[in-house]
Parts: C-alpha cells; structure tokens; sequence
C-alpha cells in the first residue's frame, strides 16, 4: 500500500519540476510593459512639465518647435518621445514604443495596426485601464500593450490646439490626446 | 571521328573561357569581364576595387549593406536622415516595409542596372513615393493635381536630407529679395600675420640654385610659411622631391578625409590609383586627358594661392557647358573683382563651413558633399547672397545651370507658391473662426 503513494508523490514531484523546467523564465509581458511605461510617463511628464511647460509658458525663455535644431529651440515632448524610440530601436532590445493618436498632427502616427486601432478606442473611453493583446506583424508576433497619454501641461493642449495640421482644436487638460503603445517581442 | 574532334573541340573552348573568368577571379587586376553590368555614376570610378562593395569574401548583401554605411553614414547621420533605417525600425511599419523595405540601401540603390539606373543612383520606379505617402495627393489640396512621378523634382522633395525642403523653412523664408542686401560669405579662420620663426628659417650656407630660389620666395608668402611648415616638413624623401598625399595628409587631415569621400579622390580612399581625367564621364579638356587628381592638382607646390585653387585647377580639367560659362557669369565678374563677393567653382562646390563645436571655418574637399541633390548648396552657399526663392527657382532650371545662371530667373519656385497658397488657407480659415 505504501509503495504506489511513494511511486504517485515521486511520479507528481517529478511532473512538477519538469512543468516548472518548461515554463518560461523572467519576467511576464504585461508586466514588463507596465513597468516600461512607468518609466516613459515619468521621464515624460517632468520634461512636459518642468522643462517645456515651465521654459515656454511660465517663464518664456525659450520656445518649442517640431524644428527646433534649426529654431534654436526646445524639442517637444512627442518628439523627446520618438526620438528616444529611435535610439532605443537602434539598440533591438527585443520591445518597442511608440506614440499615436486618433487625432495626429502627422498622420503616420494614426492607429494604424488593428490593435493599434482596438487599443486606442478602449483607452479614450477608459483612460485607467490599458489594453493587451498579442499581435503579428511581418513575421513576428508580440504583446502588445496600449495605454492612455493624457494632457499633463497647458503646453500640451495650447500646440494641439494652435497647430495647423491638428484635426481637433478643443483639447483640454486631462484629455486623453492619444496612446502609447508598447510591444514585446514573443518568442516564435 | 567527327563527333570526337567536336567534342574535343567543345572541351578546350569551354576550359579556355574557365580558364580565362578563373584567371580574372583570382590573378586579374581588371575585373570588368566579371561585372553583370557597369556601375552608376556614383560609383564608376571604384569599379576595379568589387571589395569596397562586397567585402574582403563577398558575404552577399548584408556585407554590402555594411559597406555602403562605412562610407555613407557619418554624412547620412549629419543630415539627420529623414528616411534612416531608425525611422522604420518599430514592428509598426511592417506594412509599409512588405511594399518596399526602405530599411535596405540595396532596395533603392541596386548596382550594375544600368538600365534601371535613374539619377541618384535610383532603381526604384519614380513614383516610389507613393508606396507609403499615397495619402498626400487627397489630404494636400496644392498636392491634389501632382503626378506621383514630381515628388523629387528639384527643389520639392528631397528624400535623405530635408534640412531645406520643408514646409516652415520655405515660409520663413517667403518673399525675401532674389539679391540680398548683404552677403554672409564664411570668412577663413587662419590668421594672416607672420608667424615665421627665426630658429625655422632655411639654413643653406650656399646660395639656393635660381629655380629652388623661386620656390623658396613663393613659400615665403605661404600659408605653409605662416604655419611653421619648413622644407623638409614636406619633402620629407631624400632621394626625391615628391610630396607623397600622406604627407599632406599628416598637417591636413580633415581635407584629405573629405577629399577622398568625394568624386575626386574616392579611389584613393579603396586603394586605387588616383583619379585620371580621362576617366571621368564628364566632358573634360582632351589636353587633361593624362592629368591625376591628388592634392597637388589643385593646389601649386609653392605658390600657395587658394584662389587659384578654386576655379582655374577646375577649369583646366571640366570642360562641360556650365563650366565653360563660368568666366562670363555675374558670379565670376564679382568674385574677380572681389573674392568676398560672387562665386568661384569653389564657393559652390567645395565651399567653406564652421563647424559648430569649434567655430573653425574650413573648406568642404569632398566635391561631391554639396552637389546632388542640388538643393543642397542652397542653405550652405546660395542663402549668403540669394533669397531662398530665387535661389530654388535658379537650380531648378538646367537652362539655367548650363549658362552658369546668366539668364532672367523665372519668377517663382512651386514649392514656395504651396507654401504661399497653405499660409492663405490657414489665415482665411482663423478669421473664419
């Protein structure tokens, strides 16, 4: 009677080291991607607010332009964004982010996946709550998260607004004026 | 019997034509036999060195790929590249990249087609704006009636360097005069005072022989001379007189750098003899046919008179149109009255840029830097003197580049009446608001 409750506990423990053998290790998508967007929402903000909004509305210093090496002036904070995208991108450390909006003044930063497009109707009607999904683009696949970029700074909705490109002129602070969407490369 | 000789005959043609492509794969210098086709323009000159494309083991294309930004990229980067490989690199673009991977230099810049090859060294059809920027012909109403064949017309669109071609630029730059009332021409860095030492002097106790006499009073009023830059800084060989572009290279390394990235000197920068004129595509004086491009062939050994260099070395070689019509310009009629004013060969093609570190003036030695697209020298040269219209409309018109821009300017540049007809839709639509 003994032997064939040994043999079952052995038989168990061996199942769960091997299940636990073949897990995926590290740390899971979504909240590698959370965590990777606590950063971008900080670093963000504190250029938003303490550097554009401060320099340009509140002591005008200096202005912010899209053409800023030329201009001698600020980069805004979507292109700060991007540009570090860029060089994140350079680096192929397996995830990516991007910035888009339903109301883009380029339209190449439209949704334009169809998570893309999924996402960004879900957070501008739910801006707490970021939207996953895993997606395949070109021969890759991905999870891909999507969170709400709000107004943080009159500088943000005062460009919106005054830009001759914009789609929509009547942004107001707290507005979700787009999404940032960041995906993680899946193993194939 | 008849059978065999032809067979024996079939074997020894077949072996001669291995042995001949095997011979030129292996021990030929002259590799043209083996070539699927001859190169661009771009790269014509280089066509004896196949490792500068392929590589030392012809690794395929990322090898080529790699080559092209060993030699491109710091002036693609300089440019900030408005289509660089980083603008495409997030999985969003899959899409787009499925219909042309512009990712790849090779997608765009495909070698040895010469019947493909359009300018630029281009092999995409010239629509190929259109595969990612069709929504521009509905969303733009100036756009609306544009064939997709115009984008890259010149002075609309430039697709690596959009430093000038963009739309606030040419606003802020609208209606200004064709002849501004100042010009901004980049002055020299170098100090013009004498800084000859004593201790550096030549010390030949005997008198020098009447023709090293000659040399020796004209490097006296050198640039060399004022640099502390003695005889045998340069005639460093005892047995001969050269001076060998590696030792130009050790004071002036920067111009030989940019030398060799350009046209005129690219071969040296692969290993290859320097340029011969007669090489050149370009119409060229047949009495220059046998002279070679290296530093001395612009500039004197002694006589060290830049204003020489910048446009009569250029014309003893170039002999196309726009060349010939230089010394009847208004450029050359005000630069020989006054070299802070007009325009030499030099002031357009190779002209003089501060670097913004330093603030040190030095003049741009790759040919090639500031010539294709055209649009190119307009913030670097034609913007001194030229308002930025009349500078586009001028570069625009190849009548007007042959004659050296001696003929009446046409009033105005497309770009800029876009840009015009956009600043009167956006004032009609705010006070509409």
């Amino acid at each position: 009677m003994k032997n064939p409750l040994i043999i079952s506990i052995g038989v168990a423990t061996l199942l769960g080291c091997s299940e636990q053998a073949t897990k995926p290790s590290g740390i899971e998508p979504q909240r590698f991607t959370d965590a990777i967007h606590t950063v971008l929402e900080a670093d963000r903000t504190i250029y938003t607010q303490k550097i554009v909004n401060r320099l340009t509305l509140e002591e005008k210093n200096i202005k912010a332009s899209e053409h800023w090496q030329e201009e001698k002036a600020l980069a805004l904070p979507a292109q700060m964004f991007r540009m570090g995208a860029e060089l994140v991108n350079e680096k192929n450390p397996g995830f990516s982010y991007a910035l888009i909006s339903e109301w883009a003044i380029n339209k190449k930063n439209a949704a334009r996946t169809e998570a893309e497009k999924q996402g960004m109707k879900a957070v501008v009607e739910n801006p707490k709550k970021p939207f996953y999904t895993e997606e395949t683009l070109g021969d890759k696949k991905y999870f891909t998260a999507v969170y709400a970029d709000v107004a943080i700074a009159d500088a943000c909705v005062q460009c919106h607004n005054e830009h001759k490109d914009s789609p929509r002129t009547d942004f107001k602070k707290g507005d979700v004026m787009g999404a940032v969407v960041i995906r993680v490369e899946q193993a194939k | 019997m008849k059978t065999k000789s032809l067979t024996l005959i079939a074997f020894l043609v077949v072996s001669a034509v291995v042995g001949l492509f095997g011979w030129q794969w292996f021990a030929g210098e002259d590799k043209r036999l083996l070539q699927p086709g001859p190169l661009s323009y771009a790269h014509h000159q280089i066509e004896l060195a196949c490792e500068s494309c392929h590589g030392d083991n012809f690794s395929g294309n990322a090898g080529i790929e790699q080559q092209c930004r060993n030699c491109h990229a710091t002036e693609l980067k300089a440019m900030d590249d408005a289509h660089g490989q980083k603008k495409f690199s997030d999985p969003r673009n899959a899409a787009e990249l499925s219909i042309l991977d512009a990712t790849q230099c090779l997608n765009c810049h495909q070698e040895h087609q010469p019947e493909f090859t359009r300018k630029m060294s281009v092999t995409q059809p010239v629509d190929y704006c259109i595969a990612c920027h069709q929504e521009v012909f509905s969303e733009r109403e100036s756009h609306k009636n544009l064939a997709a064949d115009t984008c890259t017309n010149a002075g609309c669109h430039n697709y690596h360097d959009a430093s000038t071609l963009y739309e606030n630029f040419l606003a802020a730059h609208l209606n200004k005069p064709a002849q501004l009332a100042t010009t901004a021409r980049v002055a020299r860095s170098i100090e013009r005072k004498p800084l000859l030492r004593a201790d550096r002097l030549p010390t030949a106790t005997e008198p020098l022989p009447a023709t090293m006499d000659a040399a020796h009073q004209q490097w006296q009023q050198s640039a060399h001379a004022l640099g502390h830059a003695n005889c045998s800084d340069c005639h460093r060989d005892d047995e001969s007189w050269q001076v060998s572009t590696e030792t130009c290279q050790s004071c002036h390394e920067g111009q030989v750098k940019s030398f060799q990235q350009g046209h005129h000197g690219m071969r040296m920068a692969v290993g290859l003899p320097p340029l011969e004129v007669s090489m050149a595509k370009l119409p060229m004086h047949q009495d220059a046919s046998s002279k070679i491009l290296n530093c001395h062939s612009c500039h004197q050994a002694h006589d060290y008179d830049t204003r020489a260099a910048e446009a009569e070395a250029c014309l003893g070689c170039h002999n196309d149109q726009h060349s010939q019509q230089w010394r009847a310009s208004k450029h050359a009629e005000l630069w020989q009255r006054n070299p802070d004013h007009g325009a030499s060969c030099a002031t357009c093609h190779m002209p003089r840029l501060v670097d913004k570190a330093t603030g040190k003036a030095t003049v741009e030695h790759n040919n090639s830097a500031n010539l294709r697209p055209n649009d190119k020298m307009v913030k670097t040269v034609c913007m001194n003197c030229h308002g930025v219209e009349f500078a586009l409309t001028a570069l625009a018109d190849p009548d007007q580049i042959e004659s050296n821009f001696s003929k009446a300017i046409k009033a105005s540049h497309s770009s800029m009446d876009f840009v015009r007809a956009r600043q009167n839709e956006t004032s009609a639509s705010s006070k509409s608001d």
